[in-house]
Parts: structure tokens; C-alpha cells; sequence
């Protein structure tokens, strides 16, 4: 196999190019999809992706395809790995991430990040503040569940 | 970030910037994620997650919470439950107030939110913890099978057998309680049915349409499969259980371990544990030995004794099953989490055993100061919202 074969170029949408061995970036079930298609060259586009989140995505798919390919899941190790790579993650970032691996159809990482946005939100007020979404209910909406909610309100 | 959110390029769909906007299927991965409590604060966030959560289909909750029963005296003019889940233990949540029959009875059995109740005529009901949605089961006064049950005029029972036997007072051993599609269709029923033959029942557990039935005299284990329209055996074999006589042993003080109760457990690959529970009458200490019965594939064990649960797992007896235990929600592995009911003082308590180091905790230290209670018990809370 050439070199050229091994490696593919994703450009991301703010046009940043990363140059990856196949291997990791067949993790995207959508890659996958777009190289056996073969109507596309080595630079695979993606519009929907940041080069910010698609560089975090390549770092994720790297970990894993490196895991994956010893043969040895060496499960724990990878386990710490993940937890360390979405634990600083503000909400902003988990939120592209989230389009990003479902975008990129990469199930694991979809799992993952999802499991960290439902770890980090433990109160409404973080749901609020954490994931910055607006409370946007008429107060006779906010009554009503409220009322049938009662029990959950002892925050 | 933020400047890469906002730039805009003209060939991809437009960026989409916010957690209300995040589209259903993906919103739904975050919600089957969300911890019982949780789930139920997501619909309140904003009105296109409440929309959304209206829709979404969460898995079942299999972290166990500690409910503290209202204590029944005259001091207590509240009977809410207190709630506690391990996985928050600086919280303790309230229910509503579930009235004064409610204070007065006591917990035999639960599923999901619902809790199977025993008032002090002995009558039974099920209520929903969250909803105090309330449904009386048929009087114990009937006729099941070729057995007669009579209430005596001071409130006792009367049994009378097929063979004509007179038994004076009736104590419910166990009791196992399951909502499935099929219940709706038992609503307003009048009566009770019987299981096909069945007797001297030392334990009951039900999980996955399936009743694991454990007899203490006859050695018979048996396997109900209550997928069908009507409960089909699909597996029996012989299983000893010790004897255990109360009475005699009781005018005998002694310190010695005595069986407590046999239980069966079934764990979360599908092996069948019988657990001897033993107690130190005087000293009031608690141990267990678990043997494996019949595992998973169906073969049957030779009876042999385990030391530890499978990988990481937590046994909660009261519900007779194991659940995985980590770091989340809070369960300590290779435990038994149980409850003891005692008829005479209207109480339950709830302790933790560890197999590892073999000593038992009381978890009353959970309790806030401002929370009494003796009566605890370990429940499964669920987001199914009625049983009707």
C-alpha cells in the first residue's frame, strides 16, 4: 500500500486540513461511507465540524484505534482515558462534540460524551447555568410542573 | 468557542447553537443517561425539553434507594416518606403526605415507585410513592383454590385446607409484586388466583416474567414463566433449605447462629443464588452464605457455596436480585443490601453486609438528624409514571 493510500486528509469547515492514518478515521461510520464511495479523493470535507472539535475528535479516534489495534483492550487504562478527556470539557464544547461524533456516526464517542453531559448536570440550576439554556416556561407552565413535580424540588 | 460557533459557512446546515435545539434522538441519548432524579428535573429545564421528555423512553433505574417510612405515633403528624439516594448523599428528598392508614402499615413488597402495604386489618394495597395513586388489593377473606380463608372476629384468619384442616392466624413468608402489560387487564379484579400447585413457599422472586419459586419443606425449586397468557413451569430440580423453627428455639435463649430466612436471588446474568440469612438472637448480628443453585445457562450447580458476587456486583435482597454497583451510584461492591421486618414492633430496618470483610453496617447513620425513623427499606424508584 502506498502512503498516500494510508493516510486521508479531513478538512474541517473553518478549512483546517488534518492529515490521519485511515485506520483512525474509519472509525466515523460516515467517513467509512464517503471513502467507499470513492467520489472522494484523499481530502475528505467535513462541514460540520470545527478544526477546534475535529481536532479533539482525531485525538479520541487516535486513543481508540491505537487500543483497538494492539489487540489488547487493556479496558481500564482506556476507561481513565476517556473520563480525563471529556472531564474538563466546558458545555460548548461538549455540546459540538456531540453533534460532531453523531455527525461522524462514531457510536462510542456519541455514548461517551453524552454520559458526560448527564454526569455534569445534578441540579436544575446546573442544567440552567452549566448547559446556559433558558428557562423559558410562562409561570402558569412552571405551576403546573411544579405541582406534579414536587418531590424532585428539594434541591 | 464562541467565534467558531458564529462562523457561518454557506455550505453546511445551519449551526445549531443551543441545548434546546439539539435535535430529539440526541437529546433522548442524554435523557436515558440521566440519573432517577435527574431524569425527572430534565422536563423542567426549558419547554422543548419538556416536549421532548414527554417522549423519551428511559431504561429502567437500577439504583436501589433507602425509603424511611413516617414513624406511627402520636408525635408524628406527617406521613411522608423520606428518601435518600446514594448516589446524592448530601440530599434527602420528601414525598407527600400519604396519609394516616398509610403511618400505620407496613411495607411487604415493592415495585418500581409502587410499594405493596399491609395495613393493621391485615388488608393489602398498593401505592405509588410519587403519585399517592392508591389501589386496594381483593380482602384476604376468600376462597383460593380448595383453601378457605376467614376473618375471625378479632381480626385474626381462620384457614381451612382442602383436606379440611383448621389453621388459626396466617403470616405472609414473602411476597413478590410486578406491574407488567398484563395488569391492566386485572383492574377492578375481585379475588386472588393461585399459582398451579404450589406450597410451603419459603421465598418468591420475580424478574423478567419470570417467577423463581423456592418451597422449604418439599426441596422443590421451580421456574414460572409468566410471559403467556397463563404461568407455564419451565424448569424444576431439587433444592434443599434448612429447617428453621422459630418457636422452639425462641423459649431456648442461645446465642448461637440460627437461620434467619432463605432467600433466592437472581443476579444480572441470570444465575439463581440461595442465601441463608443468619442471626445472632442475642447479640442481634447478621450473616450470610450464598450458594449458586442454578446458573444461567440453566445447568444446575452442585450446590456450591460462593464467597463473592460476580464482577462488581451488589446483591439487594429484599428485591432478590443483584445489580451492578460502581463508582456513580454509590453501591458498595460484593454487599448485600437488606432490610429486616419486624411484625411485632410494626418496624423495618436496613442494613449493608460486606462479604469481603463479613461485618454488617446499620445505614441508620444516613439518617439526618432531622429525619427519625426505625422503618427503612430499599426501593427501586422508575420512571413509569402509572400502573393503570
Amino acid at each position: 500500500m502506498s502512503k498516500s493510500e494510508k493516510k486521508i486528509v479531513l478538512k474541517s469547515l473553518d478549512n483546517e486540513a488534518f492529515e490521519v492514518e485511515k485506520a483512525v478515521a474509519l472509525q466515523s461510520q460516515t467517513i467509512w461511507v464517503m471513502c467507499e464511495d470513492k467520489c472522494v479523493g484523499n481530502e475528505i470535507p467535513l462541514e460540520n465540524v470545527t478544526g477546534q472539535i475535529l481536532a479533539k475528535v482525531i485525538d479520541y479516534c487516535k486513543k481508540h484505534a491505537v487500543v483497538d489495534g494492539d489487540g489488547d483492550e487493556s479496558s481500564e487504562e482506556l476507561k481513565n482515558w476517556d473520563t480525563e478527556f471529556t472531564k474538563n470539557m466546558d458545555q460548548s464544547t461538549l455540546f459540538n462534540m456531540i453533534l460532531a461524533a453523531n455527525y461522524l456516526n462514531i457510536k462510542s464517542l456519541l455514548n461517551l460524551t453524552c454520559q458526560a453531559v448527564a454526569d455534569k448536570t445534578k441540579t436544575i440550576d446546573e442544567f440552567h447555568t452549566f448547559l446556559n439554556i433558558e428557562n423559558n416556561f410562562t409561570p402558569e407552565e412552571e405551576a403546573q410542573i411544579c405541582q406534579e413535580n414536587l418531590w424532585a424540588f428539594d434541591d | 468557542m464562541e467565534e467558531t460557533e458564529q462562523k457561518h459557512n454557506p455550505n453546511s446546515h445551519e449551526r445549531l447553537k443551543s441545548w434546546s435545539d439539539l435535535p430529539l434522538d440526541l437529546l433522548n441519548s442524554v435523557f436515558e443517561r440521566l440519573s432517577f432524579a435527574n431524569f425527572q428535573r430534565a422536563k423542567s429545564v426549558c419547554s422543548s425539553w419538556h416536549s421532548a421528555w414527554r417522549q423519551c423512553v428511559p431504561k429502567n433505574n437500577l439504583i436501589p434507594w433507602l425509603i424511611l417510612f413516617p414513624e406511627d405515633n402520636e408525635n408524628n403528624n406527617s406521613s411522608s416518606c423520606t428518601l435518600f439516594n446514594p448516589e446524592e448523599r448530601d440530599k434527602l428528598y420528601r414525598t407527600q403526605d400519604l396519609g394516616l392508614e398509610f403511618a400505620k402499615s407496613i411495607c411487604i413488597a415493592t415495585c418500581e415507585s409502587w410499594l405493596l402495604m399491609q395495613n393493621n386489618l391485615r388488608n393489602l394495597y398498593i401505592v405509588n410513592l410519587f403519585t399517592n395513586e392508591r389501589i386496594n388489593l381483593p380482602p384476604m377473606e376468600s376462597q383460593i383454590g380448595t383453601t378457605k380463608i376467614q376473618r375471625t372476629k378479632d381480626d385474626r384468619f381462620l384457614v381451612t385446607s382442602h383436606d379440611g384442616e383448621e389453621y388459626r392466624g396466617m403470616h405472609l413468608r414473602s411476597a413478590v409484586f410486578w406491574i407488567d402489560e398484563k395488569t391492566k387487564d386485572h383492574k377492578g379484579a375481585n379475588s386472588w388466583n393461585q399459582i398451579p400447585v404450589v406450597s410451603e413457599c419459603c421465598d418468591l422472586v420475580y424478574k423478567d416474567h419470570k417467577l423463581y419459586f423456592l418451597s422449604y419443606r418439599a426441596r422443590d425449586f421451580r421456574i414460572f414463566d409468566f410471559s403467556g397468557e397463563t404461568p407455564q413451569e419451565t424448569f424444576r430440580r431439587s433444592v434443599s433449605v434448612e429447617m428453621f423453627c422459630h418457636g422452639r428455639q425462641l423459649r431456648k435463649p442461645s446465642n448461637h447462629w440460627r437461620l434467619f430466612a432463605t432467600k433466592l436471588v437472581v443476579t444480572v446474568t441470570g444465575d439463581v443464588l440461595k442465601v441463608e440469612q443468619l442471626l445472632r438472637p442475642i447479640s442481634r448480628k447478621w450473616s450470610f452464605r450464598v450458594f449458586k443453585v442454578v446458573s444461567s445457562s440453566g445447568f444446575v450447580e452442585n450446590r456450591d457455596r460462593i464467597y463473592s458476587l460476580g464482577d462488581g456486583e451488589s446483591m439487594l435482597l429484599d428485591q432478590g436480585i443483584t445489580v451492578l454497583a460502581n463508582e456513580t451510584n454509590g453501591l458498595i461492591r460484593n454487599s448485600i443490601y437488606f432490610s429486616v421486618i419486624d411484625h411485632e414492633n410494626n418496624a423495618n430496618d436496613t442494613f449493608l453486609f460486606s462479604l469481603v470483610t463479613r461485618k454488617t453496617e446499620s445505614l441508620h447513620k444516613f439518617d439526618s438528624s432531622s429525619v427519625q425513623s426505625s422503618r427503612a427499606r430499599w426501593f427501586l424508584p422508575s420512571f413509569t409514571h402509572t400502573c393503570t
